[in-house]
């Protein structure tokens, strides 16, 4: 067991290191950087002030130093406020996030601290699939969540959380499928769980999603939500009742909304509203356009229960609004507005 | 009538189009409603639907006879039986996968 598996903001923890920029790039050409930035051997950050700094390192450092982040077992988090070094420009790409004061810094490290193993992976594939295809990104993504749902962080998780209530399946198909001539609106259909993504709302999904694959004549497809929220992510009271996390894979490797929701991507528009978690981010971001209502709020939780996004969102997120936003969403798992979703354009539009 | 894999066809008694997933070889004996299934552009006849004959299919949904040599998408839902002769086609549900959370 690593020194990971905590749950609990109440115990104080250090406060985070920050390194100056100078240091930063000293500390990234010794051979030790990957264990003294470990969540098992060393520190579960890599903080560096990319401010203050007045002297332009030697190219072949920076060169190292570039290099090193990209590798770092941690994620890195660059601390941009006020005037810029001049070296901080060329590095500032490779972070893993970038936070824009010390607050900020202290709410990205609350979830690196709290959860160091995801913390890890979150950014290590988010660094590998920046490289990838859609498809190839979705089979990276559901690698590294199987590995989290055979580690301590979620097992801690499951651990703490309430028995999940046993409830009446409802008698009517978890997505409602409309047609009218060519255009196909898919409504998830379990307004009294928030519309909660259960294996059957995937199974429903992805049944109404391949129709418009298979039938060409469908020209629109339009992918709401019925009730208040869009959707409120994973249902939790299936969490944990994965078979084993190799068949898990397996799951998501043969049956994926994403796949067939990225097939579709240039017919498809979504509309969301409420508060939208998880799968309910996730999988509009593939879409080609995201209206948004003015009560829609975006935010992803995985991380607080030891994984890292599973529905596509390591994939769909960053080509929205690129790498390093999607890691300061998962690992501050706060909450953005729609006026934030506007500006970072991870919706099109807001409309009532 | 024969059918090939991605033919369209649609109901000439109710709202019903079926897209042929998997065709058996030769003539199809494909109805809906008790009455010949027609292709997705043919004219439809004045013709009404066998009362009896109403169990309707669901859009997004598949249908095999019981030999598994006819698959049917439905693209558009009806209100008619469908069948393969006078056997009814039966709604053929996905494989079942556990949740992988």
């Amino acid at each position: 067991m690593g020194p990971a598996a905590s749950t609990s903001r109440i115990s104080p923890r250090p406060a985070t290191p920050v390194l100056s920029l100078a240091r930063a790039i000293e500390r990234l050409q010794t051979p030790d950087v990957f264990e003294a930035y470990s969540p098992l051997t060393g520190e579960p950050i890599f903080a560096v002030d990319l401010g203050a700094e007045t002297r332009w390192p030697e190219e072949i450092a920076l060169a190292v130093a570039r290099e090193a982040l990209c590798e770092l077992p941690c994620p890195s988090v660059g601390l941009a406020q006020g005037l810029l070094a001049p070296a901080a420009e060329a590095l500032m790409g490779e972070f893993d996030a970038v936070v824009a004061s010390p607050p900020e810094l202290e709410l990205v490290a609350d979830g690196v601290f709290a959860h160091p193993l995801a913390a890890q992976a979150l950014a290590q594939l988010l660094r590998l699939s920046s490289g990838c295809s859609v498809h190839e990104g979705l089979v990276a993504e559901s690698l590294v969540y199987a590995t989290l749902q055979a580690g301590p962080e979620f097992a801690t998780w499951l651990a703490a959380r309430p028995d999940p209530k046993p409830r009446p399946r409802p008698d009517r198909p978890a997505v409602r499928i409309e047609r009218v001539e060519g255009r196909v609106e898919l409504w998830l259909d379990r307004p009294e769980k928030r519309n909660a993504f259960s294996a059957e709302m995937r199974d429903a999904l992805c049944e109404g999603l391949a129709l418009a694959v298979m039938d060409a004549s469908i020209e629109r497809v339009s992918l709401r939500g019925e009730g208040p929220v869009f959707c409120s992510g994973g249902d939790l009271d299936e969490f944990g009742t994965l078979p084993d996390p190799a068949t898990a894979h397996a799951i998501r490797s043969t049956r994926h909304p994403a796949r067939l929701l990225h097939a579709l991507s240039p017919r498809v528009e979504c509309v969301v509203q409420g508060s939208c978690v998880g799968a309910g981010v996730e999988l509009p971001a593939f879409a080609t356009r995201v209206v948004a209502r003015p009560d829609a709020s975006f935010r992803l939780p995985e991380l607080g229960m030891g994984l890292v996004p599973g529905a596509g969102g390591t994939v769909s997120l960053p080509r929205r609004i690129g790498r390093q936003r999607t890691a300061w969403l998962a690992l501050t798992g706060a909450a953005i507005d729609v006026e934030t979703a506007l500006s970072w354009r991870l919706v099109d539009a807001i409309a009532e | 009538m024969q059918l090939k894999p991605g033919t369209r066809i649609k109901s000439a008694v109710c709202a019903t189009e079926m897209m042929v997933i998997q065709a058996p070889a030769g003539d199809a004996d494909v109805r809906c409603g008790g009455a010949p299934m027609i292709g997705i552009s043919d004219p439809k006849p004045e013709r009404a639907i066998d009362p009896n004959l109403k169990a309707g299919s669901q859009i997004g949904k598949r249908y095999v006879d019981a030999a598994g040599t006819l698959e049917l998408l439905c693209t558009k839902p009806g209100e008619g039986t469908l069948a393969l002769g006078s056997a009814p086609l039966v709604l053929k549900e996905a494989k079942p996968l556990p949740a992988s959370d």
